[in-house]
């Protein structure tokens, strides 16, 4: 059952000792920091970052003062230590947008429906998404997959709005292309 | 409306973020712009297909499991935050004690609020014990510098407990230890004055 408690009232509760609150938290913003993680860092590290991230803002709840917008801090949290753990593995120096040169594609398991129906058109769609420039896909999966709003991802990113806006438009054009190549193939 | 405009514009209004004027202002310039009209629709339609067959995965139970069984840092020694702050406030009870003998008896006057900034620059991301004792060291010295000025010491421990954030009904016991703690170590007052 869901708890229909805000995203304030379950803070405090959980403060107050109640452990269920924070339960409550996990299940309402898990799959949004979860599925981003895994469309951008892959799905061998999103469980580990998953849950280096909770028990860190578990530990940091008492000292967060921006109630209202947790779930931008909680992804940018999650950014951060998947960003530490790809750095520590790769140990390459990296700009603001945490460049990997030899960051791979994430691999993914089809879904049914994929393996049904729309195989070819999930995974086009999905590799279309991987192969964004890093910048573009990480808007883009903050957007679709974490579910924040443009002024949310410009708070959790710290850059400008129009410029979170800008890379969004120029990801939706590259997938225009990448989407119309995927036509024709099927026709 | 400038087409870059209106672009950005199609995807804050997609997002429910942009506002009734700006909705209205997109509104009229795709009436008058084909490219525009396209493009909104093309990017609509690419969303639209991302989100009927993306790959989703529940985040893992086990995850949860972990979560609810963390014991935080801050909440693990409550009797290690009783020991150190009710060895903090007594030393202050006893300064208080002193002070009191020293000037005489009389009234102790209402504690004047703590300044904000002051309390943000004293209390740190670690264990709300080593809080306390910042707090109470920085009274303290104050009331060192100015000896006799009771109204120096600012902080009573209600005000630290709730500025801290921690549960109040750990006062209660936290009173009965300083209690304790100020009949065993605070000095008869009417000794020093011989």
């Amino acid at each position: 059952m869901s708890d229909h408690r805000d995203d304030a009232t379950l803070i405090r509760d959980y403060l107050r000792g109640d452990r269920e609150a924070l339960g409550g938290l996990y299940d309402r913003h898990a799959p949004a920091v979860f599925g981003y993680l895994r469309k951008r860092f892959g799905p061998e590290e999103a469980e580990d970052v998953l849950q280096e991230t909770f028990l860190q803002a578990a530990d940091a709840l008492r000292r967060y003062t921006h109630r209202d917008r947790l779930r931008p801090w909680l992804l940018t949290l999650a950014r951060s230590r998947a960003l530490d753990r790809v750095r520590k593995r790769a140990r390459l120096r990296e700009g603001p947008w945490g460049e990997d040169k030899e960051e791979a594609v994430p691999r993914r398991e089809p879904s049914p429906l994929e393996r049904e129906v729309g195989r070819e058109t999930g995974r086009k769609i999905e590799s279309a998404v991987a192969g964004l420039p890093l910048h573009q896909r990480e808007i883009f999966l903050m957007r679709e997959e974490a579910g924040l709003s443009f002024r949310e991802i410009s708070l959790a990113l710290g850059i400008p709005l129009n410029t979170a806006l800008s890379h969004m438009r120029r990801a939706l054009i590259a997938l225009r292309v990448a989407l119309a190549d995927l036509e024709e193939t099927l026709d | 409306m400038e087409c870059e405009t209106a672009a950005r514009i199609a995807l804050l209004r997609e997002s429910g973020e942009a506002s009734s004027e700006e909705a209205a202002s997109l509104e009229e310039h795709l009436s008058a712009c084909a490219r525009c009209r396209e493009e909104a629709e093309v990017f609509r339609e690419i969303l639209s297909q991302y989100r009927s067959f993306r790959t989703q995965a529940p985040p893992p139970a086990a995850v949860r499991v972990e979560l609810l069984a963390h014991r935080p840092p801050s909440r693990a020694g409550t009797k290690k935050i009783l020991r150190l702050a009710s060895t903090a406030l007594a030393t202050a009870a006893v300064l208080l004690i002193a002070f009191a003998a020293i000037l005489g008896p009389r009234t102790l006057p209402l504690l004047p609020a703590f300044p904000e900034e002051e309390f943000q620059r004293l209390i740190g991301p670690g264990d709300p014990s080593d809080d306390i004792l910042a707090l109470v060291k920085a009274d303290l010295e104050a009331a060192d510098e100015s000896l006799g000025s009771l109204e120096t010491v600012r902080l009573a421990p209600e005000e630290i407990f709730r500025r801290l954030d921690l549960p109040l009904e750990l006062i209660d016991a936290f009173a009965d230890e300083l209690e304790e703690l100020k009949l065993q170590e605070s000095p008869d007052p009417w000794e020093s004055l011989g």
